[in-house]
């Protein structure tokens, strides 16, 4: 557990909504889960982060990225297709978080091949729950590429 | 030649001897009494010399002045009958004869012609017959012989009576006859023979001098023989002169005729009167008695005729005899006769049978009729023709009496009124043949008929009527032309009419009636043009609709209301329309109306054509359809306006998903950190107005997750798919696996059908339907019953419950949005699961309604309606 903690998990947060990286940092603080949290707040610097570009340059790749789909400038599903369109970049699971609920933009995460999709809960507590869901799933349970 | 002469020479010489040496004194005369020839002995006797007399007329010369004019009447007399007729004989006359020297004396001249080869002259021997005793002797010997020769006729009476009716002599005939001797009645008055009737009509008396004004009397009448019997006689009698003219007395000649022998006379005479050939037959057929018609008209003689059987002349005479031999009459049998020269001829016969002593005898009256027959076979023939025409003729015939009685209907008639019994008096006319006027329903006044009319002597001219009866049940109109005939004059008339069926032309005319009726009256602009357009029908619409009226547009092209490019297409649409013999073609296009104005119209374009399918004209129905074109642009906008909204509507839906969420999640996010961080750690007030506003946030979006959800039902496409819904079923209730289990509640579910519906959707309606049922629960265990049935081809689905139910007067507003009867602490939720329930129904064109009663418990009942096919 303490390895798995010092491990250090790169998490790669695209969110615009300042409430939702605030509530997102709390419920991981608050989680204990051991992590360094990567903020972008559009879909462009996103690609950029992930290509090392620009500003990007020293940055770690991430394990895990938590991609919102209403995004300016370049949307969700957009850079979710440039990302599994990108032979370096698509087994980086990318975890949609969206607070649409509507079955056409479930659908259309997955044909884009999103590794899951979840509706954000707006009960706190809920969406906390989620997190830890997330931390124990992908970074226990499963083996992803190194 | 001269042998000839010379004989007629010695002739005369030899004559002349004979006539000098004669012993009479001969004279000869001319027509005028003028002496041509005058022998010796005549010289002798008168003692004129032959040469003195020649030229002289005879009665002046030997008769004495007081006798000489009838003297030469006389001869004058017998002259003139000798020239009429060639046979008659000698003739005496004696007259008191002058000599040259004055004396007279009593002569008798024997008279008698001589033919001279031109004209008849007389000759004459004269006698002096003053020396008696010669002619006395003579005489006497001459009587005594006629007396013998009567005395012994014994088939007759021969009597001689005196000028004043006794009898003198009686012969053996009369004896037979009268039954008196010579001895007995000689010297009686034959009065004696009559009967007291004639007697006291002193008949005896007329009848002598009947006899002698008359020269000859002749009767049959009854007579009294000796004995007091009567017989019938038939009575001759002549008067009796002496030599001087003097009234000696009568013969009176009496023959006994017997009834039989009577009826025979009156039946020969009969027969020879008879107009007709008589034959009587006995009955071996023979021919036993004959009148001269017979004669004339078979050309056989009375002898061949008697003994030939009657067959000769009738061969079927016996035939027709036969039925009639008892005695009855038969008359007017028409049969064929032969002639002797073996021609035919017909003749009609009347047999009658005579009963007589020599048996039954049939008398058989025959009369030509040639000519009557070939009157009346050239009048049958020509009835014949005329019935062959009458009924040949199309038109109906009828001819009455003045009684109405039917002298001709033809068989047009008979067909064309179905009149088929002709014994009806004219007041029944109109009732028994149903005859109507032209209303077809009222019977035509029997006075009024055109037959009646024409029978009046009035002239008809096509008058319409309407018949109907049994033999006519659909009924026909006739038009009847009438008039009054003069058959034969002073006959009276009789009335004709003749007539014609016009059923079709009268349905024509009523059809084209009421078509020009619709035509005028539609809405409808309806217009025909001949083939080279000319407009030939123009009705009131077509008035309206263009500005042009009847007048101005009739005869015109009807180019005149086709726009400029429009013309070409009209054109190929006509030329479709013949070439392909389509019934008709429909086509949106553009009139133009006499302002100029543009109207989108509906066109259909029908070709008229005539009895041999030829296409002689056009016929256009226009509709004005601004108003369709209109509405059809208002549905398009109202379409793509619907369109728009639904579309800003999903818009809407992902703007409440994701736009609103996002701030509610930050809100109660915040509020919730809040309550974890500082729970306790102040004023115990803080920790619950923080409680309340994480509340409300969360209320806030479970009502925004029902709008979008209400709004989803609303927007999205429903895909009808078969379904069992028995299957559905399943899935809601192994969802509700939860609540039911925590509610202990008993679900009961009879067998759903399988139709075509949304599934899903079907699925949430049962779901919201059930949990509401768990959801509104009674304090007793819940009893859930699932079930449905088919409804005039509606399936019924219900969901019942014994919940705690709810007033009737709610049943409507809990199906509204957002609208709940319990307060949320009770009963937690936003109202918005019935308001789905309904719209999903809806979106399956059924309805949904709810029956309770206010805590016994609810029925929630849908309908499905069942596409055809769909379900089996």
């Amino acid at each position: 557990m303490i390895n798995q903690l010092e491990k250090s998990m790169e998490i790669l947060l695209v969110e615009d909504n300042s409430t939702d990286v605030f509530l997102t940092e709390e419920a991981l603080a608050s989680a204990k889960i051991a992590n360094r949290l990567h903020i972008v707040d559009n879909g462009v610097k996103a690609l950029s982060f992930l290509r090392k570009q620009g500003a990007y340059t020293n940055v770690p790749r991430p394990n895990i990225i938590l991609l919102d789909l209403n995004l300016p400038i370049k949307h969700g599903s957009e850079v979710l297709a440039e990302i599994k369109a990108d032979a370096d970049l698509r087994y980086i699971p990318v975890i949609v978080l969206s607070t649409s609920s509507q079955e056409l933009d479930v659908f259309k995460a997955y044909n884009l091949s999103a590794n899951c999709y979840i509706v954000k809960p707006v009960n706190f507590y809920k969406f906390r729950e989620v997190l830890k869901a997330i931390q124990s799933f992908w970074f226990t349970v499963v083996t992803l590429p190194s | 030649m001269n042998s000839h002469a010379t004989d007629s020479i010695e002739q005369e010489r030899r004559a002349r001897i004979i006539l000098d040496r004669a012993y009479d004194a001969f004279v000869e005369i001319d027509i005028n009494n003028a002496i041509v020839d005058w022998n010796t002995r005549a010289e002798l006797t008168f003692g004129w010399k032959r040469e003195e007399v020649l030229g002289k007329l005879l009665s002046d010369l030997i008769v004495p002045k007081r006798h000489r004019e009838a003297q030469r009447k006389d001869l004058e007399n017998f002259q003139s009958q000798a020239t009429k007729k060639n046979t008659i004989s000698n003739k005496q006359i004696e007259f008191i004869a002058l000599c040259r020297d004055g004396k007279e004396f009593a002569a008798e001249m024997t008279v008698f012609p001589v033919d001279t080869g031109r004209t008849i002259n007389l000759g004459a021997f004269i006698r002096n017959i003053s020396g008696h005793k010669i002619a006395e002797q003579a005489m006497s010997e001459s009587e005594e012989i006629f007396r013998l020769l009567v005395s012994e006729v014994s088939d007759y009476a021969i009597i001689m009576l005196d000028p004043h009716g006794v009898v003198k002599t009686w012969n053996e005939g009369a004896r037979q006859i009268e039954g008196y001797t010579t001895n007995e009645i000689v010297g009686q008055h034959f009065s004696c023979f009559y009967t007291s009737e004639d007697k006291a009509t002193d008949k005896p008396k007329q009848m002598l001098e009947s006899a002698i004004k008359y020269g000859r009397y002749e009767e049959d009448g009854q007579r009294i023989r000796k004995d007091g019997s009567q017989f019938l006689a038939n009575i001759v009698v002549n008067p009796i002169y002496d030599r001087h003219g003097k009234l000696m007395g009568f013969a009176n000649v009496t023959r006994d005729i017997d009834k039989g022998k009577m009826a025979n006379r009156h039946f020969h005479r009969l027969l020879e009167l008879a107009p007709d050939a008589m034959v009587v037959i006995n009955q071996l057929g023979n021919i036993i008695l004959v009148n001269s018609e017979t004669e004339n008209i078979f050309g056989y003689s009375k002898d061949e005729l008697l003994g030939l059987k009657v067959d000769k002349l009738i061969p079927d005479h016996s035939k027709f005899l036969m039925p009639h031999r008892k005695r009855s009459r038969s008359k007017g049998l028409e049969l064929y006769a032969l002639r002797k020269d073996g021609t035919e001829f017909p003749v009609e016969i009347s047999l009658t049978p005579l009963e007589t002593e020599q048996g039954l005898l049939i008398s058989t009256a025959i009369r030509d009729i040639t000519e009557r027959k070939q009157f009346k076979d050239d009048l049958s023939k020509q009835k014949e023709l005329f019935q062959v025409i009458l009924d040949s003729l199309a038109d109906g015939v009828i001819v009455a009496d003045t009684q109405g009685k039917f002298l001709v209907i033809n068989r047009a008639a008979k067909s064309m009124t179905g009149i088929d019994y002709i014994d009806v008096p004219i007041d029944e006319w109109s009732e028994k043949y149903g005859f109507h006027l032209a209303d077809t329903t009222t019977f035509y006044p029997p006075q009024d008929l055109p037959l009646v009319r024409a029978m009046r002597g009035e002239t008809v001219i096509e008058q319409e009527m309407f018949i109907r009866n049994a033999n006519l049940p659909l009924g026909a109109w006739l038009s009847v032309n009438g008039a009054p005939i003069e058959i034969e004059e002073g006959a009276g008339k009789v009335g004709v009419i003749v007539f014609r069926d016009i059923t079709r032309h009268k349905l024509t005319e009523q059809k084209n009636a009421q078509l020009a009726a619709i035509v005028e009256s539609t809405d409808d602009t309806i217009t025909s043009s001949n083939l080279d357009g000319t407009i030939i029908n123009w009705n009131n619409a077509a008035t309206r609709m263009f500005g042009y009226s009847e007048e101005e547009a009739i005869g015109q092209s009807d180019s005149i209301i086709v726009p400029a490019d429009r013309l070409e297409e009209e054109t190929a649409v006509i030329d479709e329309l013949i070439t392909e013999k389509e019934r008709t073609k429909r086509y949106e296009t553009v009139r133009e109306t006499k302002e100029g104005d543009l109207i989108p119209v509906s066109l259909t374009i029908s070709p008229i054509r005539n009895q041999v399918g030829q296409v002689i004209g056009l016929s256009k129905i226009t509709r004005d359809i601004t108003e369709n074109k209109k509405a059809e642009y208002t549905q398009l906008a109202l379409a793509e306006e619907l369109k728009r909204s639904n579309a800003e509507l999903a818009q809407f839906a992902s703007v409440v998903s994701h736009d609103l969420q996002e701030p509610l999640r930050g809100i109660a996010g915040c509020l919730q950190i809040i309550e974890e961080n500082y729970k306790g750690k102040g004023d115990g007030k803080v920790d619950k107005l923080v409680r309340h506003a994480i509340d409300g946030a969360l209320r806030l979006h479970a009502l925004i997750g029902d709008l979008l959800s209400l709004s989803r039902v609303a927007t999205k496409e429903i895909t009808l798919q078969t379904t069992d819904l028995s299957v559905v079923l399943d899935r809601v209730l192994s969802n509700l696996e939860i609540p039911i289990k925590e509610s202990q509640a008993i679900i009961i579910r009879d067998a759903l059908p399988v139709l075509a519906v949304d599934s899903t959707y079907l699925g949430q309606l049962f779901q919201n339907l059930i949990s509401n049922a768990i959801k509104f629960r009674a304090d007793r265990r819940p009893e859930i019953h699932i079930g449905a049935k088919c409804e005039n081809e509606q399936w019924l689905f219900f969901v019942k419950d014994n919940g705690i139910g709810f007033k009737q007067e709610f049943t409507d507003r809990i199906f509204l949005p957002f609208n709940r009867l319990h307060t949320r602490d009770k009963y937690p939720g936003t109202g918005i699961g019935l308001a789905i329930c309904k719209r999903i129904v809806e979106r399956h064109n059924g309805n949904i309604w709810a029956e309770s009663e206010d805590g016994r418990g609810a029925t929630f009942y849908f309908t499905i309606n069942v596409p055809k096919g769909n379900y089996d």
